[in-house]
């Protein structure tokens, strides 16, 4: 009994850990323009509208974070093997992964804009020197919770898999979680907010991202401040979700019927899931309503 | 010519000098495994479980960039991206219950299954409560007019200069699909290796079977990972860029990536193999 209460606390913990790194993770990926809608961030000088946008596509987020994630639990593994204190390893561990994103957001910003200065984008030392250290913040406390829950899966909860191996396995799972769920609003409803709200962006409208802020040009420190609202928030319950029911379902129910009672509860939370999703998509068609009458259309 | 400049219309069908080439290479692994005196049944278990990755990953539906402007439904990321980012959380859910129930092959693939379904279904509805809650735009397919499950119609809720939007029901559907079969077939594969292993390294280092088994643990894991990317990355690029689903046409193309990464798989596999082979040095 005191170790399905003790893993139902861990498993709890880590899905708090798992909720503020999916926040984090999708807010790093918006002020660094690191998804799929750094696209358009790459488009826009190509169609000539010059920017002042951070761009360091580095790789998908799935894989990026699944390198930092695993050289944070890498090193902290290390660090724990010659008797460090495990929270101070896994500090020394974020802080050294981050190092690491900082230097491939240095080269891939570089790298990425020099590619277009026929189309007259200038490089912005200061885009660097100011927006550099914010992604690398947001990436260590993402990374810093990744490593944290990999810790109490392997410690606590007995994983058979080492703490590297968590750390990848989870780094790119977190990468998906948040590139899936807080890519659009960062891409629709940030860089085209120029466009009408409620319709997707009209393919001739590529590359005409929004440009200018209050006052002067936009920064992406303000994309930071505005996909906080939401898409990070979102990001964050998504990832969230999917570290505490997969906990759950097997600390509290794996012991009954020899390993199938976790089975039948991830399938009775998929079904839930299912029915969320489609009152989702329902309410969706009758409150917003068609775009055009049917027979127009068809 | 799709507004995204891609057919839409299904796939090139099978290369039949290719697919040739391909069996015989398979076969080939499969015989250099038996002559190296190790069991091919493992190595068989690996290449279903590569085909099934594969074939998995045909269902999840991946928008790309496009998606992320609300241009093209699906998800907003790269298809081998997510598909390994499910699948591996299966592998997580089924390399535990693998331990926990003390070697249950039959709960440790349902349940690696289960645990990317349910990745998958939670990642899907938070994208539709983005588009509904935060952008306020409808599902929309923008392949078929109908959905095959619920029957909604779709032209009318797409909004103009796009390809549709959002997950339409059969796209979710998919989505769980892709990520239950995914799922499983990496944990299948990281059950074969496992048991490889297990029982290979204690030999082959001389050492205590207990004291080698956390690396042979983790020597599985990471071989099930490359594992999972090398045939993600393989359907990926039958795939071209973006799928709504198993409504898709492009799903049409789903024979080649299953005889592509039952190819790759039966290579990868006789390398993995290879691991333990004494050379008597």
């Amino acid at each position: 009994m005191e170790e399905i209460v003790l893993g139902i606390g861990i498993t709890a913990l880590a899905g708090a850990l798992a909720t503020v790194a999916g926040a984090a993770e999708d807010t790093e990926s918006d002020i660094g323009s690191q998804g799929d809608p750094n696209s358009q961030v790459q488009l826009a000088p190509q169609m000539g509208y010059i920017h002042r946008i951070f761009n360091k596509a580095i790789s998908g987020e799935p894989p990026a974070y699944g390198a930092w994630c695993v050289i944070g639990a890498g090193v902290a593994w290390a660090l724990m093997q010659i008797n460090y204190n495990p929270a101070l390893a896994i500090i020394l561990g974020s802080l050294i992964a981050i190092f690491v994103q900082g230097i491939y957001c240095t080269s891939g910003y570089l790298g990425r804009t020099a590619s277009l200065a026929k189309f007259q984008q200038p490089v912005y030392i200061d885009i660097i020197k100011s927006l550099t250290p914010v992604t690398m913040a947001h990436a260590f406390v993402a990374i810093f919770c990744t490593v944290a829950m990999c810790y109490l899966m392997a410690s606590a909860l007995h994983h058979p898999f080492a703490l590297p191996l968590l750390g990848l396995v989870w780094g790119i799972a977190l990468g998906a979680a948040g590139s899936a769920t807080g890519n659009p609003f960062y891409g629709k409803e940030r860089q085209y907010q120029n466009q009408k709200f409620g319709a997707g962006v009209p393919i001739s409208a590529s590359g005409n991202i929004v440009r200018y802020a209050e006052a002067g040009q936009r920064s992406s420190l303000d994309n930071g401040w505005f996909t906080t609202k939401f898409a990070g928030p979102a990001s964050g319950i998504c990832f969230g979700l999917i570290v505490f029911l997969e906990l759950w379902r097997t600390v509290l129910f794996e012991s009954f019927a020899g390993g199938w009672g976790a089975i039948i509860m991830g399938v009775i939370l998929i079904l839930v899931f299912t029915f969320i999703d489609r009152w989702v998509e329902k309410w969706g068609r009758k409150t917003y309503g068609p775009y055009t009458k049917e027979e127009t259309s068809s | 010519m799709s507004a995204l400049g891609g057919k839409a219309s299904g796939g090139e069908g099978i290369n039949p000098t290719g697919s040739v080439v391909g069996i015989i290479i398979l076969i080939v692994s499969i015989a250099a495994t038996y002559a190296l005196g190790f069991s091919i049944i493992p190595l068989i278990g690996i290449i279903i479980g590569g085909a099934l990755i594969g074939f998995g990953v045909h269902f999840v539906p991946v928008g790309g960039a496009p998606a992320a402007m609300g241009q093209a439904p699906g998800i907003a990321t790269g298809v081998a991206m997510l598909a390994a980012g499910a699948g591996l959380a299966g592998l997580f859910g089924g390399a535990w219950a693998y331990e926990t129930t003390g070697g249950d092959f039959l709960v440790a693939i349902v349940g690696g299954a289960v645990g990317g379904g349910l990745m998958m279904a939670i990642t899907s509805l938070m994208v539709n409560a983005t588009y509904v809650f935060a952008m306020g735009i409808p599902a929309a397919s923008g392949k078929v007019d109908k959905d095959p499950i619920t029957g909604d119609t779709f032209p009318e809720y797409k909004s103009q200069g796009t390809e549709g939007h959002g997950l339409p029901f059969i796209s979710f559907f998919g989505g769980v699909i892709g990520g239950l079969v995914a799922g499983l077939g990496g944990t299948l594969i990281y059950i074969e290796l496992l048991n490889v292993y297990s029982t290979g390294l204690p030999v082959i280092m001389q050492a205590d079977a207990a004291a080698i088994q956390p690396l042979a643990v983790s020597l599985a894991g990471i071989f099930a990972i490359g594992f999972f990317l090398v045939n993600a990355v393989l359907a990926a690029y039958n795939i071209t860029g973006t799928i709504e689903g198993p409504h898709d046409p492009k799903f049409k193309r789903v024979p080649r990536a299953i005889i592509g990464c039952a190819v790759a798989s039966a290579f990868c596999g006789f390398i993995s193999m290879l691991l333990l082979f004494n050379t008597g040095m």
